[in-house]
Parts: structure tokens; C-alpha cells; sequence
């Protein structure tokens, strides 16, 4: 069995939790016009990956799916350390859903060029979280899926990796090609210096329209319709404690939770 | 519209906790069908279940998502299911999202609530780390939905017993290679931090490791567990993951919820927002976890905790 050396690295360009403000008097998030930017575990793929290519040699590729403006996950993986960019070019407007991503990357990795070793995903995105789309496309290609992957070696042309499984921690081995998702207990992703951020500018980036990938319309359709996405409001009391010093505010504390029931024991 | 609802019962007793919400769903004329994977068959002609498919594959290991996903997969075909309702485990969930791409159907996680509306089943879940609420609707079937709470308990069974037909559902496994090496509970076990009734818990407010003792005062006047967030354990590792609340750690629900020294990250406030009542103590009078709180106190913990819990611990020791 040769060596893995074909790391690849989906990415997605997610929104930005932290720029993203709801309108002041509705309540609601505008989605299509939210800010985005690459999701937070993804980075931790990558990291992975480079240091898997630092280690072991081969090639890191990064792949999205989305427009124009999804290059700028692609750029950001390359500034980390991945060696080349491939963006699943979709049409404008409403972006797929987690099943028509999975779908679409599963079509691109049966290609000839798509083909790997390994793939490596984010657990979950920052924005959606649902934490499916590693799993899917391995279902998809009848690999197996090792997730929430916590730590990760190859050993003898087999993968080990150490995976969390709510209750304990779970040590699984497999052979190639796999795909793995990964949290951000894995490592810290490598900030891009000034220098790496200027040589991954000349990396490639290599364009593919979803549509010669042999997809079917229906899998670029939504199936999950955001009907409304909002701030969500539970009532809370927020009542300003008063007191002057700390001995005044927590005897002013203990007395309001008495009044809620709530005793010392 | 009517639905046909397999329920997945993947520990013990998932799916009875999961069952008025399939009835609902379901509706009359609707299905009610579970793919039972543990051991024994507590299913035999009760709860209104027409029919319960048993894995019938030498090797099937319900702990292991592939083989899980192609029972779910199969007994969705063999119902078949309009909707498949499952728990919140990681296993649960990778199963689901597998079982979604081998059916070429939506696999949906972290669903807080599903309901029937106007517009047919209508979910709602997290989005934006626990910044929002999405209100989602599913225009496809079959949908596969991992619920991210299962309601604690079962209510009584006020169903009619009926025939509930027993069916053997053969699994193909996966031939390609994939072992379990060990398995391990996890270190510093201990905490339920899902089942607690008080959480004292604690943020980067904290200066260093030795200053727990704090927490863990103020947490034994109050009975309450320790918890915290992800900076003290993923990061410092002061505490251990099980006690982390947050997005990819725990989704608490107590009555009370202390929240001291934590400016309340997005992340955090996803795995609390849940909690009857909360208390902020932080000496940041605009740190975003005050608008989370019921009581918000803005002080220096190093200064209000001793008090606290010198008052809380004066109070239920002192004769009434």
C-alpha cells in the first residue's frame, strides 16, 4: 500500500458571528447580507493538514463551494500552508444547504484531479453547526468517517486517531482514503505572516463550475428553508444588584435569591 | 399532512422520552414506527407503535455511526419514514448526517424544537454559534432530524396497547477498514453538568489556577456543580472538558446558573441560555453576559466571593 499524500482540506466561507447585528427593532438577522469570513474549525483542518504535509510530504489542497467571494476561505488556507485552492464555483444567489455541499464536494472528489487520501473537515461550521457535511461526503464515497477527532497520527499506512464520543474518548484505527473532522482541541492554526500571506498569493486557484460536475439540479435545491433567523429572547430580569461595597452587594444578592427560593446548603 | 415518524433508540429509553413528540408529529393516520438498537425489546404492543424493526446483521455495533446510519437508512426505506427523530449524541448525529447521504435526504442537527405549522414541519435550532434562532422548514422528505434535548422522561403511556409487528431489518456492514483500538471514559469524570440542579461557573476572570478555590466555595454553600468556559479548560486546562459549557461543550439547564468572571462569548451563552435564573458577577459593567442575567452584579469576584459565600454558608448553618 503506497503512502498517503493527498490531504485535502474543505473550507467554508461562513458568516461572521461576531459582525454579524440583528435589526434593533425585530429582532431579525438578515442572512444573505451577513459579513463572512473562513469558519473558526476549519482552521484547525488546515493546520492539520500542513502539518501532516510538514511530516509525512505531499500536497495540501483546499477546496469551498460557493461564489466568487468564497476565494477568500481559499486564501486564508493558503496563507496558513496549503498548497493549492480549488473553488467549486456555484452560481449566484441562495447558497446550498448542507446536503447539496456535501453532494457537490462528493461529485468533485470523484473526479480524477479530486481524488485523496485523506480529507479533513471543520466538526461543525461557526454559523450552522450542523456538523454534517464530513460525514455525508463520506457516506457519499463509501469511506469511512472518523469525527470530532481530538488528535491524529499515521503509523504504517494506517490512520489513528484519538475521537470524542460525548462519554469518553474513543481510539479508532482505519486505512486510506478516510475523512475526519476535527475540533479546535486539535492544535492552534498558525497565524499567516506577512511573508506566507504574500507567497500564498501566488498559489493557484483552480475554478470548477458545479454544473460540469454531472450534478443534478435537484441537489443544488434547498431542501432547508431559513424561514427567519432572529436573536433569540429569553426574558431575563437583569436587575442591577445595588450596593455600595462588595459586603453590601452580597447581602443584597443573598437576599434577592432568597426570594427566588434559593438558599444556601 | 400526515407524517411517518421512525424514532431511533439508540440508548435505552431515547426513544419513550422522544414518543409524544413522534405522536404529535405523526398525527392520526400517520405512522409511528422504532428502529430499536439496544438489547431486548421494551416495544411489544405498546405506546401506539405499529411497527419496531429489529437489527438483524451479525457484527451490526450500534456504537459505531457507519453501521448506524445504514439501519437508519434501511428502516427509513422499509417504513418508509417521512421523518426520522433522534437524539443529540455524536454518534447519533454522524449516523444521522451518513444515513442523509445514503438516502440523498436532508439530515438536520441541534433541532431544539419540531413542530407541525401551517407550512408543514417546522423546526427551530441554533445558528450563528448560539448568537440566533433559526426558524427552518423542510420542503423534502425524508428528513432526518438529530434533536439537541431530549425531553427528560417519558410521560404516561395513555395509548392503547396495540399489535406492534416485530421486524428483522438486515443490515449490509461496511467491508473497508475501520477498528476500535480502546475506549476510554473520559478523566476528572464526575460532573453531570447536564443534571444539575445549581452551576457555579467560572470565566477568564479567574487570574490563576489556585483562585478555583473560590469557585469551588462559593459552589459548595450553594450545592451546585462547577462549570466553566472554554478558555479554562480547552485552553489553561484548569478544569476538565466535562465541566465546559458551551457550544462544543455542554448545553446546561439548572435553576441556577452563576456565571463569575465570564464576559459571555457567544459560545458560552449557547450552552446556558437555557437556565431558569441567572447570576452575572463580573467587574466589567458592560461585559455581554449582563444581558443574559436576571441579577447582575459588577464588582471584583476576588472581593464578592469570600462575602458570598461566607453569607450563603452563615445562612443555612445558622438555627431558624
Amino acid at each position: 500500500m503506497s503512502l498517503p499524500r493527498r490531504w485535502v482540506v474543505a473550507v467554508k466561507h461562513g458568516i461572521d458571528v461576531n459582525l454579524t447585528r440583528a435589526d434593533p427593532t425585530t429582532g431579525r438577522i438578515d442572512l444573505a447580507r451577513a459579513p463572512r469570513k473562513t469558519s473558526d474549525f476549519d482552521k484547525n483542518a488546515v493546520e492539520e493538514a500542513v502539518r501532516l504535509r510538514e511530516k509525512h510530504g505531499g500536497t495540501v489542497t483546499v477546496v469551498t463551494v460557493g461564489p466568487a467571494t468564497a476565494r477568500e476561505a481559499i486564501r486564508d488556507a493558503l496563507a496558513i500552508g496549503a498548497d493549492e485552492g480549488v473553488l467549486l464555483a456555484a452560481p449566484d444567489g441562495p447558497v446550498g444547504d448542507s446536503r447539496a455541499v456535501a453532494g457537490t464536494l462528493a461529485a468533485y472528489f470523484r473526479t480524477p484531479g479530486g481524488a485523496f487520501d485523506l480529507a479533513l473537515f471543520g466538526e461543525g461550521s461557526t454559523d450552522h453547526f450542523s456538523g454534517t457535511v464530513g460525514p455525508r461526503v463520506a457516506a457519499e464515497l463509501g469511506f469511512p468517517s472518523l469525527s470530532h477527532v481530538r488528535q491524529l497520527t499515521i503509523d504504517g499506512g494506517h490512520l489513528r486517531v484519538h475521537r470524542d464520543i460525548d462519554s469518553g474518548i474513543e481510539e479508532l484505527e482505519s486505512g486510506f482514503p478516510a475523512v475526519v473532522t476535527v475540533g479546535q482541541e486539535i492544535n492552534t492554526p498558525r497565524m499567516p505572516t506577512f511573508l506566507s500571506t504574500l507567497k500564498s498569493s501566488k498559489k493557484e486557484i483552480r475554478e470548477i463550475p458545479i454544473d460540469s460536475l454531472g450534478l443534478s439540479a435537484s441537489k443544488w435545491t434547498r431542501s432547508i428553508v431559513i424561514q427567519e433567523a432572529s436573536v433569540p429572547s429569553v426574558p431575563r430580569k437583569k436587575i442591577r444588584v445595588s450596593g455600595e461595597n462588595p459586603s453590601a452587594l452580597s447581602h443584597e444578592l443573598v437576599e434577592l435569591l432568597r426570594r427566588e427560593g434559593i438558599d444556601g446548603k | 399532512m400526515t407524517e411517518r415518524v421512525l424514532l431511533v433508540d439508540w440508548v435505552a429509553g431515547e426513544a419513550s422520552a422522544l414518543l409524544p413528540l413522534a405522536r404529535d408529529l405523526a398525527g392520526p393516520g400517520g405512522a409511528l414506527a422504532v428502529l430499536s438498537t439496544v438489547a431486548g425489546n421494551p416495544w411489544t404492543s405498546s405506546s401506539g407503535i405499529d411497527t419496531v424493526y429489529q437489527v438483524a446483521a451479525p457484527g451490526f455495533d450500534a456504537t459505531r455511526a457507519d453501521h448506524l446510519a445504514l439501519a437508519i437508512a434501511e428502516a427509513t426505506r422499509a417504513l418508509p419514514a417521512t421523518l426520522v427523530l433522534s437524539g443529540p449524541a455524536k454518534v447519533e448525529r454522524e449516523a444521522v448526517a451518513r444515513a442523509g447521504a445514503l438516502l440523498d435526504a436532508v439530515a438536520i442537527t441541534g433541532v431544539r424544537a419540531v413542530r407541525v405549522g401551517p407550512d408543514g414541519v417546522e423546526l427551530s435550532r441554533d445558528l450563528l454559534s448560539g448568537n440566533a434562532t433559526g426558524i427552518e422548514s423542510i420542503a423534502s422528505r425524508p428528513a432526518l432530524l438529530s434533536l439537541s434535548i431530549v425531553p427528560a422522561g417519558a410521560g404516561p403511556d395513555e395509548s392503547p396497547p396495540n399489535a406492534t409487528q416485530v421486524v428483522a431489518l438486515p443490515v449490509e456492514l461496511p467491508t473497508y477498514d475501520l477498528r476500535r483500538i480502546s475506549r476510554q471514559p473520559k478523566p476528572v469524570a464526575g460532573v453531570d453538568l447536564e443534571a444539575a440542579d445549581r452551576i457555579v461557573s467560572v470565566g477568564r476572570g479567574l487570574q490563576k489556577r489556585e483562585d478555583l478555590a473560590l469557585i469551588e466555595g462559593l459552589a459548595r454553600a450553594l450545592g451546585a456543580a462547577v462549570g466553566c468556559t472554554r478558555p479554562i479548560a480547552a485552553e489553561s486546562g484548569w478544569l476538565g472538558d466535562d465541566h465546559w459549557v458551551g457550544l462544543t461543550g455542554h448545553r446546561v439547564r439548572p435553576t441556577l446558573y452563576v456565571a463569575v468572571g465570564i464576559s459571555g462569548a457567544a459560545q458560552h451563552l449557547v450552552g446556558m441560555r437555557d437556565s431558569k435564573i441567572v447570576v452575572a458577577i463580573n467587574k466589567d459593567a458592560n461585559a455581554p453576559i449582563f444581558q443574559q442575567a436576571d441579577y447582575q452584579v459588577v464588582g471584583d469576584l476576588y472581593a464578592i466571593l469570600p462575602e458570598l459565600t461566607r453569607l450563603l454558608t452563615a445562612a443555612s448553618t445558622a438555627p431558624s
